[in-house]
């Protein structure tokens, strides 16, 4: 023929059958198509800021715009306590982690349904959708960081010992933002009321996560329950490697990892679950 | 090798209904329904009932115990009329939606042609988009990169590679989407009606390079087509669906033909004739219904491939079941894009009031007005300023043939909609000029 294939692939037997209940994760599916995962993602990026004047530096503008309204009213109007620490550090510090996480569950909550003539043409393993949508939103968190280490640099912080605990807070924001994600990709399906509930998230998670503020004005004594939230336990984890002040993340870091987990394995089986229907639904 | 590359057994697919609006739509119910229905959903949610944000009602076989199977190399056409069923099969056979009851078996790669080009983003380039639509198909970056110049050769879509694709032109689009999944080389490949999109030129590409995909390199070929002619060149086999049920199975030429015969009717490109004995929803109301359209040839003779240079007739026969008056039905002619070419009717020659009974228009079309290629028949019927009895919707199919370059003598493609034949008159304007005075 007029291209024959290399080495031809052992023939696999395919068996479709009506499924119940949970269903597990088919790992070895995923892998396969991990190219496809790396393609969307890259897709995300390349066409997010395509047609917008701007383009790429509304990744910069977003954070720093955060950042002046943050210390003038909650470190300038209401004269709250920066521990020390020049108030606009503290509070970008906060908002590149927090970013991420949050950019990143309301893109993965409409991921599905922004993807639907997909989903209802061919099938893939539905869980690449969410996942390189949040995957995309690395390239941003980058490009934040680096302001991020920049600005440190100039005010005279410098890296230390404690940046070693900075991957492992961003696997727990990457698995919190997942999970959630998960949940509300697969919700958004069915019901469209997900579309109303993410901006009023976005609006609220601010301030229950800390990241305009510090923790401090939390009584000591109910300071160890924070870390039940992941994302106060990444806020002010990266305030304490980066500023040195903050909690240790050495404090929260076990109910953090536990419910960051918690959430993923839930959001992952849940999703799986719903799954079958989404092609009929979206 | 297995025995089947493919094995359906007692497949089912149940849908529920969403339950129909009945009701008036006023500001009240409207404001009920946003209101107090999210509340009553909430509660019924609690307590475990529903399913879902729509009240999930009436429930619709979609496919009802099909079983059937399908040996490696061979190449199996799914006829049926709309509704069929045949949707459904392919979407459960490419895993897009799950059965609710059977089992299929798969020995081989499936890759399916539904609706080509879904992958595509209308703001990468073509280049980037062949690398994107062959990975969301499940080819690896490698193959991809094997067949590039193969995919890109055979879309013709050549210096645009590095444009976005939202500046092609449909047929480009459609082209290299068609490309990238012909080339995927799958074990079990299905084919739902891609081909009636592009130009005619490129169809017959198409078909070919299916013909080669089936007979040359051995893979099996699942062909869902109101093509006929199609699927009775390219398959051996056929299987006939109806109401989510396999009615027959069997060599192509006998199903195709039992099909064509069928009671149901349908748009058929190959004998001109489109029948309806009973009244189903699309075709009937309580006034009226469709009974058959015919395409004639000058001779009064059925014909689904009609020479441009003869005239040929539409004749539409319907049944009034109530007096009517008022009544016109309407014509539209459609290009394989679906562009309306021209719209005609008969209201002027109706009588003022219709008894009930049965009637037939007939419109005739003069010789050289179409170009070559494949054309749509629309039918639809109404009282004008009263209301609208069926939708004007395509019923029916044909191809014509012959020469559409009026004026030329070269032999050429030509391009438009129509091409009737036009009065050009050339003389010397000098010499006119000198000669008045």
């Amino acid at each position: 023929m007029e291209h024959a294939t290399q080495n031809a692939p052992a023939v696999e037997t395919l068996v479709i059958e009506p499924r119940s209940g949970w269903i597990g994760i088919d790992w070895a599916e995923l892998w396969r198509y991990r190219e496809l995962l790396v393609f969307f993602a890259w897709r995300d990026v390349k066409v997010r800021y395509k047609q917008s004047v701007l383009g790429g530096l509304w990744a910069i503008i977003d954070p720093l715009a955060q950042m002046i309204l943050y210390t003038v009213f909650f470190g300038q109007v209401a004269k709250m306590s920066s521990e020390g620490v020049p108030y606009m550090l503290f509070t970008l510090a906060a908002i590149v982690p927090f970013n991420f996480f949050l950019q990143g569950l309301t893109r993965t909550a409409g991921s599905l349904v922004n993807n639907a003539m997909l989903v209802k043409k061919i099938y893939f393993p539905r869980l690449i959708v969410p996942t390189s949508t949040l995957l995309a939103g690395l390239v941003d968190f980058v490009i934040q960081f680096m302001i991020l280490l920049i600005s440190l640099l100039v005010m005279g912080f410098y890296p230390n010992v404690n940046y070693l605990w900075l991957p492992l807070l961003l696997l727990i924001t990457f698995a919190t933002g997942l999970g959630l994600g998960l949940f509300m990709a697969a919700l958004h399906v069915q019901f469209r009321d997900v579309g109303f509930l993410v901006p009023f998230l976005a609006k609220i998670l601010p301030f229950i996560c800390f990241v305009p503020f510090t923790t401090s004005v939390v009584p000591e004594a109910y300071r160890s329950w924070l870390g039940f939230n992941p994302m106060i336990a990444v806020v002010d984890g990266f305030r304490y490697c980066m500023l040195g002040v903050g909690t240790n993340p050495a404090e929260l870091i076990w109910p953090a990892s536990l419910v960051s987990g918690l959430l993923l394995l839930t959001g992952l089986f849940f999703f799986r679950r719903m799954e079958k229907t989404f092609a009929d639904v979206t | 090798m297995s025995e089947h590359a493919v094995k359906i057994e007692n497949l089912s697919k149940r849908y529920f209904i969403g339950e129909g609006n009945g009701g008036e739509d006023s500001l009240a119910t409207i404001l009920a329904g946003m209101f107090i229905a999210p509340v009553k959903k909430a509660f019924s949610l609690v307590r475990g009932r529903a399913t879902g944000a729509a009240q999930l009602h009436k429930e619709m076989w979609a496919l009802r115990d099909v079983s059937f199977s399908v040996a490696p190399g061979e190449v199996v056409g799914i006829i049926g009329h709309n509704g069929a069923g045949k949707s459904t099969l392919l979407k459960v056979l490419s895993r897009i939606t799950e059965p609710t009851e059977g089992r299929i078996e798969l020995n081989g790669r499936i890759a399916s042609l539904l609706e080509v080009g879904t992958g595509f983003h209308p703001e990468l380039t073509g280049r980037e988009n062949i690398y994107m639509n062959g990975a969301i198909l499940g080819m690896s970056r490698a193959e991809i990169n094997d067949k590039f110049d193969e995919i890109v050769t055979f879309s013709e879509v050549g210096e645009f590679l590095d444009t976005p694709v939202k500046h092609y032109s449909s047929g480009m689009y459609v082209r290299l989407a068609f490309a990238v999944a012909a080339h995927l080389e799958p074990e079990i490949l299905i084919v739902d009606e891609v081909l009636a999109v592009g130009d005619l030129a490129f169809q017959q590409k198409c078909l070919g390079k299916m013909q080669d995909v089936a007979s040359g390199q051995g893979r099996t070929v699942l062909f869902v087509s109101h093509n006929m002619a199609a699927v009775k060149s390219l398959c051996s086999r056929a299987v006939l669906l109806d109401h989510g049920q396999v009615v027959v199975d069997g060599e192509a030429d006998a199903v195709v033909t039992q099909y064509i015969q069928g009671s149901q009717g349908m748009l058929d490109e190959a004998t001109g004739v489109c029948q309806w004995l009973g009244d189903e929803p699309a075709t009937s109301c309580d006034e009226l219904a469709l009974r058959s359209i015919k395409l004639l040839d000058d001779r009064g003779n059925p014909k689904g491939t009609l020479d441009v240079e003869r005239p040929f007739s539409i004749e539409v026969e319907y049944e009034v079941k109530q007096t009517l008056s008022g009544l016109r039905i309407l014509l539209q002619l459609l290009t394989p894009e679906g562009l309306v070419a021209l719209a005609t009717t008969d209201h002027d020659s109706h009588a003022p009031k219709l008894e009930p009974g049965r009637y037939r228009s007939t419109c005739t079309l003069p010789a050289q007005l179409l170009n070559t290629g494949l054309y749509s028949v629309s039918v639809g019927a109404g009282i004008p300023g009263v209301r609208q009895l069926l939708p004007i919707r395509p019923r029916i199919r044909f191809t014509t043939t012959g020469s559409p370059a009026r004026g030329s003598y070269f032999p050429e493609n030509w391009p438009g909609a129509l091409c009737p034949a036009l009065e050009w008159r050339v003389e010397n304007a000098e010499r006119i000029a000198t000669e008045t005075p």
